[in-house]
């Protein structure tokens, strides 16, 4: 059976993905990138799902799920994180949980794009689509991301080489490719121009470019940099979490600059998103959750927003008695050091696959990959909704129907 | 964050995390390439660097910090600035990496100061045992 597919293995959510699927496995996968292919593989390899688990025993879906919802109705000061990794739905039901606890809820845009996400809603930063890339930009920044590596496709599907005009012999697209980085990448190498600055400086080059377009810089790139921008008709800066973390999450002088920048052309900023629904939990806690709010949010009276709500601070300061971890992967992702704080407090987790988490959690559901196996929608990094058509069947529940379980088990 | 310009000890090196596919691959899903579990525990660093450390390419260093020890292969890399080192994300720079509000909003999860010393010379093979932890472990284990 041959079938055209979403890939969610990142936030570029490929949408030209052709499977050949037999006995519901993936006998062929065609123009996936080579993070996508082995995403699509691994969901045939059983030794790399995850498996419900108590204690680290065995068990089926049903018992887990019976451990899960007491855990969390006897939890105080629940905490629900993740859900990037999910469908809209699965994301709603996930929110309406939270709420129904009287947690609070985070995600992994507390420590990577959630700024920049939450200046686009609240009109601090332009934007446009990925379709606007595509048929007007003429400027592309890459700022501290290396897309070869984090978005394989990115620059071949999304954004630099699909495009209809193509300069000098024919093949070289009709746009600028600049990359700001810290090292030589794959990026680099095909750049029309490279700016780069020392790892943590991003924040002096900001300055240079505001300085620049002011009339009273003198360096040599940044002046460069505005010229650049001055002579194009669409601006775009793909931000990378190199840049976010430069800035040590504090955007405002990136935003200043984008804002200065606008005065001479068209600006727009899209976050390189790396969960395939990140963007699509920011929205949905903002504008469907009703709380105003991209993440970091508690609701144990309302919904407050705060510092202090971040899984970051919450592992800090051991807040929480009980964590309910949805698709993410922080064991991975996070200080060893910050996630030992989590020894002694019982941690859920819901995830498809076998990850650190999961070896560390005290319950696992193992659940459906989102997309792949679930149908459902997804907010691309630019904000467009893509619609998942599911490839193949699945063993195990999605995450939406766990959530949804979950949630009838602690309202009765 | 301290700024680029602190000055550093010779035994001190700053080191940036980035992106690597085969990393990524073999940590989380099937991995098509049968060592890519070596570039998580890889620094590439400056050969000038190197020189000054009297580190062999190849060598296997311990880096430190408060948060934790890793030991780890060095790869000489021209395309790498004096001063610093490059590791793949992941969680095994994440045993050095820390989250502390009072110095930093973000974990220092892409820019990581460490100190270092070699601890063994250039290795020919090197078995590493699949998951996160295994590389870590199982390079220990060579390096005593």
């Amino acid at each position: 059976m041959h079938r055209r597919i979403v890939c969610t293995r990142c936030g570029c959510l490929c949408d030209d993905i052709d499977v050949e699927i037999v006995q519901n496995k993936f006998r062929k996968v065609e123009n996936a990138c080579r993070r996508g292919a082995a995403f699509l593989r691994a969901s045939d390899d059983r030794q790399r799902r995850a498996r419900c688990s108590v204690a680290g025993a065995e068990t089926g879906p049903e018992s887990a799920i019976d451990n899960a919802g007491q855990l969390l109705a006897k939890a105080r000061r629940p905490l629900v994180f993740g859900l990037d990794n999910s469908t809209l739905a699965a994301q709603a039901a996930g929110i309406e949980l939270a709420r129904s606890l009287k947690a609070v809820i985070d995600d992994t845009s507390s420590f990577c794009h959630g700024s920049v996400v939450r200046r686009i809603f609240e009109a601090q930063l332009p934007t446009c689509s990925l379709a606007d890339v595509r048929d007007q930009a003429d400027l592309l920044v890459y700022w501290g991301s290396n897309p070869h590596h984090a978005h394989p496709r990115h620059l071949s599907n999304l954004a630099y080489y699909p495009r209809e005009r193509y300069r000098q012999t024919g093949w070289i697209p009709d746009a600028r490719l600049v990359c700001i980085e810290t090292r030589e990448t794959e990026t680099t190498s095909i750049a029309d121009s490279v700016i780069k600055v020392a790892p943590g400086d991003d924040g002096l080059f900001i300055r240079g470019v505001i300085d620049s377009a002011q009339g009273t810089s003198s360096a040599r790139e940044a002046n460069a940099f505005v010229e650049m921008v001055r002579k194009s008709r669409l601006c775009v800066i793909f931000v990378g979490l190199g840049l976010i973390y430069a800035l040590d999450g504090h955007l405002q002088p990136f935003v200043d600059m984008v804002a200065k920048l606008q005065e001479y052309t068209r600006m727009a900023v899209i976050p390189l998103v790396g969960h395939f629904n990140m963007r699509g939990f920011n929205r949905s806690l903002y504008y469907d959750g009703q709380t105003g709010f991209v993440n970091k949010v508690s609701f144990a009276a309302g919904a407050a927003h705060g510092k202090r709500f971040s899984f970051l601070e919450q592992l800090r300061t051991q807040a929480p008695d009980c964590v309910l971890i949805i698709g993410s992967n922080p064991f991975a992702s996070l200080p060893r050091s910050l996630m030992s704080n989590l020894r002694g407090i019982p941690v859920i987790c819901l995830d498809p696959f076998t990850t650190l988490t999961t070896q560390s959690a005290d319950v696992v559901v193992g659940t459906a990959i989102s997309g792949i196996e679930v149908e459902g929608d997804a907010v691309r990094m630019d904000g467009e909704e893509v619609h998942l058509p599911p490839a193949k069947t699945a063993d195990s529940p999605s995450d939406e129907a766990v959530l949804q379980e979950l949630l009838q088990r602690i309202r009765s | 964050m301290t700024p680029a310009s602190r000055e550093r000890s010779g035994s001190s090196i700053r080191i940036v995390s980035h992106r690597d596919v085969f990393d990524d691959l073999g940590r989380g899903e099937s991995c098509p390439v049968g060592d890519c579990h070596h570039s998580a525990a890889t620094v590439r660093m400056s050969p000038t660097d190197m020189e000054a450390m009297q580190i062999e390419d190849g060598a296997t260093i311990e880096l430190r910090t408060d948060a934790g020890t890793l030991v780890a292969r060095t790869c000489a890399d021209t395309s790498c600035q004096p001063g610093f080192g490059y590791m793949a994300v992941g969680p095994t720079i994440n045993v050095l990496t820390s989250y502390d509000p009072d110095r930093s909003h973000l974990p220092n999860l892409k820019v990581v100061d460490v100190e270092i010393r070699v601890t063994g010379q250039p290795a020919t093979t090197t078995t590493v045992t699949p998951g996160p932890s295994g590389v870590i472990e199982e390079i220990n284990a060579q390096a005593e």
